[in-house]
C-alpha cells in the first residue's frame, strides 16, 4: 500500500466494486421465482367486486370467468388487485389471507365497504400472465385484455391507507 | 512546484472519479419526474408570478424564485427549467467546498479532498436536482466566507457583502453570516477601510427584494422591503405547530432522524425512483466528529490560555485568519451560526434547515482528511475510499436510480427514515 503501484491497484479494486454496490437492489423484483413485497390497495366492498378472466390456468390457478367474463369457473380463485406501486397483480385466495379477511368482515360490518387499507404481503413471483381481462366492481365490465403477474401469498398483515 | 502542492496520483484519481459520479447523479433525468414533488411548487408557482406580475404568496423573500422565474423565462415553463439553477448552484457548492478547505489547509490536495466529498453528498445533490431554495442558500453563504477570507482586501469584503445581501434576499437566515463577515473585515490589516463595506449587504438584500416586488406590481422601496420582511418574519415566528411528519429538532439533525424523503415515484416492475435527502451516512457522522474535535481542540486552546494567564492574547490571535487553528474555529464558526436560531427559536423546522450548516461541516472533515493524509498516509486513502463505496451504495436513492422495495429500506435502514413522501 505505500507503493504507488499498490495504491493504484487498490483505486482499481475500489473502481470495480462500485458498480456491485451502486446496483444493490437494483434487479427487478418481479422476476419467476423471486420472493418480494408488495403493497395491495383494496377496499372491502372488493372481496365481492374484484374479478378476472382467463381461458389458461397457469400454475393451475383459475381466474373466476372465462370467455371474457361470459362462463364462470367454479374453481376460480385468482384475485385481480393493484398494488400503490401501480402494479397489476393476480393472487390466488387473496381475501382468504386472515389479516385481509379480518379487515374486511370488520369494515363490512361496519359498513365501511369502501374504506381504503393495505395488504403488506411477502410473495412468491410465478410468472406473467397474459390476455387476463379484470373488472373492479361487481357492475362493472370486464376491461380490455392486459397482462399480470401471478404472485402466491406467502402471508399478508393489513394495514389503513395512509395515502 | 512545492513538495507539499503535489498530489499523490491515486489519490486524485479518486477524488475526480468520486466528483464526475456526484456530477452525473445531480444532472441525471433532470427533468424526472415533470410534475413537482415536495416543495417544489412553493417555489416554482411564485417563479411563475413574478413573471405573469402577480404577487408572490411564498414566505422567504424573491431571490430564489426570481432567478427559477429567469430560467423558466429562458427555457420555457418546464422540469429542467425549474431545477437548472439548483443544479448550477450546487455543481458551484463542489468547487466551494473544495475551495474553502484549500484556503483552510492551504493544501491543493485538501481542495481535491473537499470537492469528492461535496460531490458525493446525498443531502447536496438532492438539493441540487430540486426546484428548492437551500442548495442556493448554501452556496451563497459558502460563497460569501470563501470571498471574505481569500481576498482579503476591502474590495474582498464588498464583494462578501454582495454575496451575503444575496443569500438574505434567498432566506434571510443566512443574516446570521454577517458577524463572520465582520470577524473577516476585522482582521484586515486596515480594518477601517473594509468595515463600510460591510453595509453593502442590506441594500443589496433591499435591492433585490424590491426588484421582486416591482415585478410583481407591489410598493417599492426601503419601507415596503422592512415591511414585508416583518410580515414574513411574523409568519414564520408562528409557525409551531410541530405537526408534520418530517419535522426534526435541530439536535436530531446530528444522527439524522428525519431525512426528507422528497419523491418516490413508481416505475417499472414493481421498482421506484427514489429522492431522498439523507446524505452519505458516514461522511454525516464525520462531520459530526470533525465538529466535535474542533470544538475540542478550541476548548483546550482556552483552558491551556486561561492556565498561563495568555486568555488576552489567545482571543487577539483570532484576528489572525490566516493562521491554521484560526482558520478551522472560523470554519466551526460558519458551522455553528446556521443553527444557532434554531437553538433559540421554537419555530417548526426540517433537516434542510440544517444544510447551510453541513456544507461547512464538510469543509472540516477535509481539512481532518488532509492532515490524516499526511500522517497516516495509507489509512485516510483507505478511510476516503471507503467514505466513496458508501457513497456508492448510496447513490441510486440520489440520482432516482429505479430500486426495488428492498433496495430503497436495504439503504433507509434506520425506521424513521422511511416516511413516505406525501404523508400528512
Amino acid at each position: 500500500m505505500h507503493s504507488i503501484a499498490a495504491r493504484w491497484v487498490t483505486v482499481a479494486l475500489w473502481l470495480a466494486l462500485a458498480p456491485l454496490l451502486i446496483s444493490v437492489g437494483m434487479r427487478r423484483g418481479f422476476r419467476e421465482g423471486a420472493i418480494t413485497e408488495v403493497d395491495i390497495t383494496l377496499v372491502a366492498a372488493d372481496a365481492q367486486g374484484l374479478a378476472c378472466s382467463l381461458e389458461e390456468k397457469p400454475w393451475g390457478y383459475a381466474c373466476e370467468y372465462r370467455a371474457g367474463g361470459r362462463e364462470r369457473q367454479p374453481d376460480g380463485t385468482l384475485v385481480p388487485a393493484l398494488t400503490l406501486d401501480r402494479l397489476d397483480l393476480l393472487v390466488p385466495e387473496l381475501f382468504a389471507q386472515a389479516a385481509v379477511r379480518d379487515v374486511v368482515a370488520n369494515n363490512t360490518a361496519r359498513g365501511a365497504l369502501q374504506e381504503r387499507f393495505v395488504a403488506k404481503c411477502r410473495v412468491r413471483v410465478l410468472q406473467r400472465v397474459r390476455g387476463v381481462q379484470r373488472r373492479f366492481s361487481a357492475t362493472a365490465a370486464f376491461e380490455a385484455p392486459s397482462s399480470a403477474w401471478l404472485v402466491w401469498p406467502l402471508g399478508c398483515t393489513a394495514h389503513p391507507d395512509r395515502g | 512546484m512545492r513538495r507539499e502542492d503535489r498530489i499523490d496520483p491515486p489519490l486524485a484519481f479518486a477524488c475526480v472519479a468520486m466528483v464526475a459520479y456526484g456530477l452525473w447523479l445531480r444532472m441525471v433525468d433532470l427533468n424526472f419526474p415533470r410534475g413537482m414533488s415536495w416543495d417544489e411548487h412553493h417555489f416554482v408557482l411564485n417563479a411563475r408570478s413574478y413573471l405573469a406580475g402577480v404577487p408572490d404568496l411564498n414566505d422567504h423573500p424573491p431571490l430564489g424564485k426570481l432567478i427559477i422565474a429567469a430560467a423558466i423565462e429562458l427555457l420555457g415553463d418546464g422540469s429542467v427549467a425549474w431545477r437548472i439553477a439548483p443544479l448550477l448552484f450546487g455543481c458551484a457548492n463542489i468547487a466551494l467546498v473544495g475551495l474553502l478547505a484549500r484556503w483552510a489547509t492551504g493544501e491543493r490536495r485538501a481542495f481535491y479532498v473537499g470537492a469528492a466529498l461535496a460531490a458525493l453528498d446525498g443531502f447536496l445533490i438532492a438539493y441540487s436536482r430540486s426546484a428548492l431554495l437551500d442548495g442556493m442558500l448554501a452556496c451563497l453563504c459558502l460563497a460569501t466566507v470563501w470571498t471574505a477570507v481569500r481576498v482579503r482586501t476591502a474590495l474582498g469584503i464588498a464583494l462578501a457583502s454582495l454575496l451575503l445581501g444575496s443569500a438574505c434576499a434567498i432566506k434571510y437566515s443566512a443574516v446570521v453570516f454577517f458577524p463572520i463577515l465582520a470577524w473577516a473585515a476585522l482582521s484586515l490589516p486596515r480594518p477601517a477601510l473594509a468595515l463600510p463595506a460591510l453595509l453593502l449587504a442590506p441594500p443589496t438584500y433591499v435591492g433585490w427584494f424590491s426588484l421582486g416586488l416591482h415585478l410583481a406590481r407591489q410598493r417599492t422601496g426601503v419601507a415596503a422591503v422592512i415591511a414585508e420582511t416583518q410580515r414574513l418574519y411574523r409568519h414564520h415566528a408562528g409557525l409551531t405547530d410541530w405537526k408534520h411528519p418530517y419535522l426534526s429538532h435541530w439536535y436530531e439533525w446530528f444522527l439524522p432522524t428525519r431525512p426528507i424523503p422528497m419523491r418516490a415515484d413508481p416505475w417499472s416492475e414493481g421498482r421506484v425512483r427514489v429522492l431522498n435527502s439523507i446524505g452519505n451516512p458516514l461522511l454525516w457522522w464525520l462531520v459530526d466528529l470533525a465538529v466535535l474535535v474542533t470544538i475540542a481542540a478550541a476548548c483546550v486552546a482556552l483552558v491551556l490560555a486561561f492556565r498561563k494567564r495568555e486568555l488576552p492574547a489567545l482571543l487577539g490571535r483570532l484576528r489572525r485568519i490566516g493562521d491554521t487553528p484560526v482558520k478551522r474555529v472560523l470554519l466551526l464558526a460558519a458551522f455553528a451560526a446556521p443553527l444557532l436560531p434554531w437553538l433559540i427559536a421554537k419555530r417548526d423546522s426540517y433537516m434542510n434547515h440544517y444544510l447551510p450548516a453541513y456544507v461547512f461541516g464538510i469543509v472540516l472533515v477535509a481539512t481532518l482528511f488532509d492532515a490524516a493524509l499526511r500522517r497516516f498516509r495509507t489509512a485516510a486513502f483507505v478511510a476516503l475510499l471507503v467514505v466513496g463505496q458508501v457513497a456508492f451504495f448510496y447513490s441510486p436513492i440520489w440520482g432516482q436510480l429505479p430500486l426495488t422495495r428492498s433496495g430503497v429500506y436495504a439503504r433507509l435502514f434506520v425506521q424513521s427514515w422511511r416516511v413516505q413522501p406525501g404523508t400528512p
